[in-house]
């Protein structure tokens, strides 16, 4: 029914005076915005892909393609923390030339209600269980906007791998800490530039310092303009990651973590991130002397100590083969196995939202309904941490992308009460 | 009827009298640019067509050929072959190459592939980027005088996801910008290359493995002021993903004649009649170049009218349209006086699959003779 009315809708929807705005409004569904709260039977008017105006009533201007989502959910998109073959083709060097808007993957992860993602570039090979080959460059945030370019990349570089630092060689180790060493005096050149310009002492014809290569990205690393990720998964590699952000002071984001739940206090120091995969299993040592393994608690845990996580599913990837159910294709559900192990519904639903948005450094841009922010939003059948629960309407930079009542794939499935 | 306004036009072109003259009567004729004639005459003059109609007069002392019952239909242009060239994965492609020098003009395929109804071969030259310059071959004779039509015809361009061919790709087309106005003595031939096809005078066909390198190269063509290139698309099954932007640029665009899945289903897409529908220009490559799939053409765009492609864009994305998108329209292609000789005789329609090509007729000459 929503469909035939969509339809309807969107083919009066006038291309004839382009330069009319138009305007889109979710009408009557439970407004989760996130950082606002919750706002029942509340009207979300977008406008040029942006959310124009939130409110119990909101006036809709001649120009609006009104949708009546009364008794349903109404949430910003979600963005995974991370992902593998989605979005992008398998080739080297900067995301921006890799960008596949045309992937089904991309049109499967909207009929997830995922909108955003953090993906890294990769020449191709997928591991079954984690297994992926390093990333060769650092990640970007894309936005999954079928069909265009338009609007795709949302923050590129928007991380770089440190894996070396916890599974490379010394050399490697060694190479890591002299980058970020010479990255640091680069900064102190740096601040002490800006600072003399600021009070007219510079040399005549002095310009501005400037590094390069791996030392520019690692100078953007210690600003805090894009986080570092490394893969911790046991305490070992935790400590290890934790020493280097400790000596350096920047921005991580820990990911695979699995032991997390037995330091989590170490981690909250640091003031470090985490990726945390509720699913994940793994039985500790038998001989261990200390807590190990994983644990369907660690994200309570993590949360009780401060530290900030988003929830992935054991597979960070889009399909239809072997993984379905653990990819990101039921993201929400992740959320469901954290509140089992005893979080609240409200960090898990910011751990699949505004948390990951933020450790990806684009929470100014999406992650919530607020005035202001990208349109990116989806219309769920119910409770998003409800397996029975759908998407119905994904929402990219206020454009409808998904519709679950015309899709292939889904359309024929109902709602079970 | 529409013989009967082709006539006046025709027959004024028609050739006088002499030995060269032959004669083809009795015939169904497919013109594809003038529609169908269900009972008339084609009268070759040397190695070109002289008339075509219902009630051409055949000049006195013209060879006449009774061919009741066949019909006539124009040569198959193939817009990507490979056709005699040598197996070079891995080769480095620059714009001045020349497909020319790969060509081996004894290969062994030439001959059954004239035989399987293709009379024009557009040779892409190997590599990738901008791979080089293609040329145009007929599959007669054993000297490259006697097969080549153009040496350096149109370019050939691999797009290519990351950011290295893109870069490459980038710095190659702005820097022929740069080139506009400069004396061409002072360009090298890759540049040159590459300002031809800028200012629209060499037809490029862009190779895109995903629909979504067109979107990449269109926003690089549109970054670059004041040029008006010619852009042939050579794409793969799921470019309907892409439909409406080809529409909407009036892209022209290579297809095999094939049916695709929507991925994840068993659900048909048509490629070709999607992107017909959408204002597209089409054109078919076949999938390979062995006898069973140039002869399996017809076959093939049977299958996709069956299911939705119009009859006439079918037959011409054979000929007359991959002949326009790369500028040879004014020799073959079609049915037309003053065109090249270059035909079949089909025992049928030429998408019934019991038609057998009967004849084959290169240059006015019958490579494949009938009994």
């Amino acid at each position: 029914m929503i469909a035939a009315l969509l339809l309807s809708l969107l083919l009066q929807a006038p291309p004839k005076e382009e330069k009319k705005a138009v305007y889109t409004a979710l009408v009557g569904g439970d407004l989760q915005t996130v950082t606002q709260g919750v706002l029942k039977g509340g009207t979300l008017l977008m406008k040029d892909g942006k959310i124009f105006k939130i409110g119990p009533v909101v006036e809709l201007p001649e120009c609006t393609i009104k949708i009546d989502v009364t008794g349903k959910r109404v949430l910003p998109g979600f963005v995974a923390a991370s992902a593998r073959n989605l979005g992008i083709a398998p080739a080297a060097g900067k995301i921006a030339d890799a960008l596949d808007p045309f992937s089904e993957s991309v049109k499967l992860a909207l009929a997830g209600g995922i909108t955003s993602a953090y993906v890294e570039p990769s020449t191709g090979g997928t591991g079954v269980f984690g297994g992926a080959p390093p990333p060769s460059g650092p990640g970007a945030v894309i936005k999954m906007t079928y069909g265009t370019l338009d609007g795709m990349l949302l923050a590129e570089p928007a991380g770089v791998s440190l894996a070396a630092w916890i599974t490379g060689s010394p050399s490697e180790r060694y190479e890591i800490r002299e980058n970020l060493t010479k990255a640091k005096a680069a900064l102190e050149k740096e601040r002490d530039f800006e600072k003399r310009r600021a009070e007219n002492k510079l040399k005549p014809d002095e310009k501005a310092p400037r590094a390069t290569g791996i030392v520019e990205t690692y100078v953007k690393l210690l600003k805090g303009e894009l986080a570092a990720r490394l893969p911790a998964a046991h305490v070992e590699e935790l400590r290890r990651a934790l020493d280097l952000i400790n000596e350096f002071r920047f921005k991580a984001v820990l990911t695979d973590v699995l032991e997390g739940w037995t330091l989590p206090d170490e981690i909250g120091r640091a003031r470090a991130y985490c990726l945390v995969e509720p699913r994940a299993k793994e039985h500790a040592p038998r001989n261990s002397l200390r807590p190990a393994g994983s644990s369907i608690e660690q994200a309570a845990i993590l949360r009780k100590a401060g530290v900030k996580f988003a929830l992935l599913p054991p597979n960070a990837n889009v399909g239809t083969g072997g993984t379905a159910g653990r990819d990101l294709l039921t993201l929400p559900l992740e959320g469901a196995f954290a509140i089992r192990g005893g979080l609240d519904e409200q960090t898990a639903l910011e751990a699949i939202t505004i948390t990951a948005a933020e450790l990806c450094g684009v929470d100014a841009r999406i992650g919530s309904l607020e005035e202001g922010k990208d349109a990116d939003v989806v219309v769920l059948d119910g409770d998003p941490f409800d397996y029975r629960t759908f998407v119905e309407l994904t929402f990219v930079n206020g454009k409808l992308l998904y519709e679950k009542a015309t899709s292939p794939y889904f359309s024929h499935l109902k709602k079970t009460r | 009827m529409i013989a009967a306004l082709l006539l006046p036009v025709l027959l004024a072109q028609a050739a006088p009298a002499d030995a060269d003259c032959v004669v083809i009567t009795g015939v169904r004729i497919l013109t594809v640019s003038h529609g169908e004639i269900e009972a008339g005459t084609l009268i070759l003059h040397g190695d070109k067509i002289g008339a075509v109609g219902a009630d051409v007069q055949p000049p006195p002392g013209a060879k006449v050929l009774d061919r009741k019952g066949l019909t006539v239909f124009p040569g198959i242009l193939n817009p990507l072959s490979r056709l005699g060239m040598p197996d070079a994965a891995g080769a480095a492609g620059s714009a001045q190459h020349l497909a020319a020098d790969e060509f081996n003009p004894v290969s062994e395929a030439i001959g059954p592939a004239a035989r399987s109804g293709v009379t024009l071969f557009a040779l892409q030259p190997s590599g990738g980027g901008f791979a080089g310059q293609g040329a145009f071959v007929k599959p007669v004779g054993w000297t490259r005088p006697q097969q080549m039509l153009e040496k350096a015809a149109f370019l050939r361009l691999v797009l290519q996801p990351g950011s290295t061919p893109k870069d490459a790709l980038k710095q190659g087309l702005e820097g022929a910008r740069k080139a506009f106005d400069a004396d061409r003595k002072k360009i090298d031939d890759k540049t040159a290359a590459l300002v031809q096809f800028l200012k629209g005078d060499l037809v490029c066909i862009a190779e895109a493995g995903t629909p979504a390198e067109l979107l990449h190269f269109w926003q690089l063509l549109d970054s670059i002021p004041d040029c008006t290139p010619k852009v042939v698309i050579a794409a793969t099954g799921d470019v309907y993903k892409a439909a409406a932007d080809l529409g909407a640029r009036k892209a022209r665009v290579i297809l095999r004649p094939a049916l695709s899945l929507a991925p994840f289903t068993r659900e048909r897409i048509n490629t070709a009649a999607e992107l017909d529908k959408a204002g597209v220009q089409i054109a078919f490559a076949p999938l390979t170049e062995t006898r069973e799939s140039l002869e399996g053409m017809f076959f093939r765009v049977g299958e996709l009218v069956k299911y939705g492609l119009s009859r006439e864009a079918g037959l011409r994305a054979l000929t007359l349209s991959p002949a326009e998108m790369l500028g040879v329209d004014r020799r073959v292609g079609s049915l037309e006086a003053g065109k090249d000789a270059d035909f079949l005789l089909l025992t049928g329609d030429p998408l019934s699959p019991l038609t057998r090509i009967q004849e084959v007729y290169i240059n006015g000459r019958p490579v494949v003779p009938g009994e």
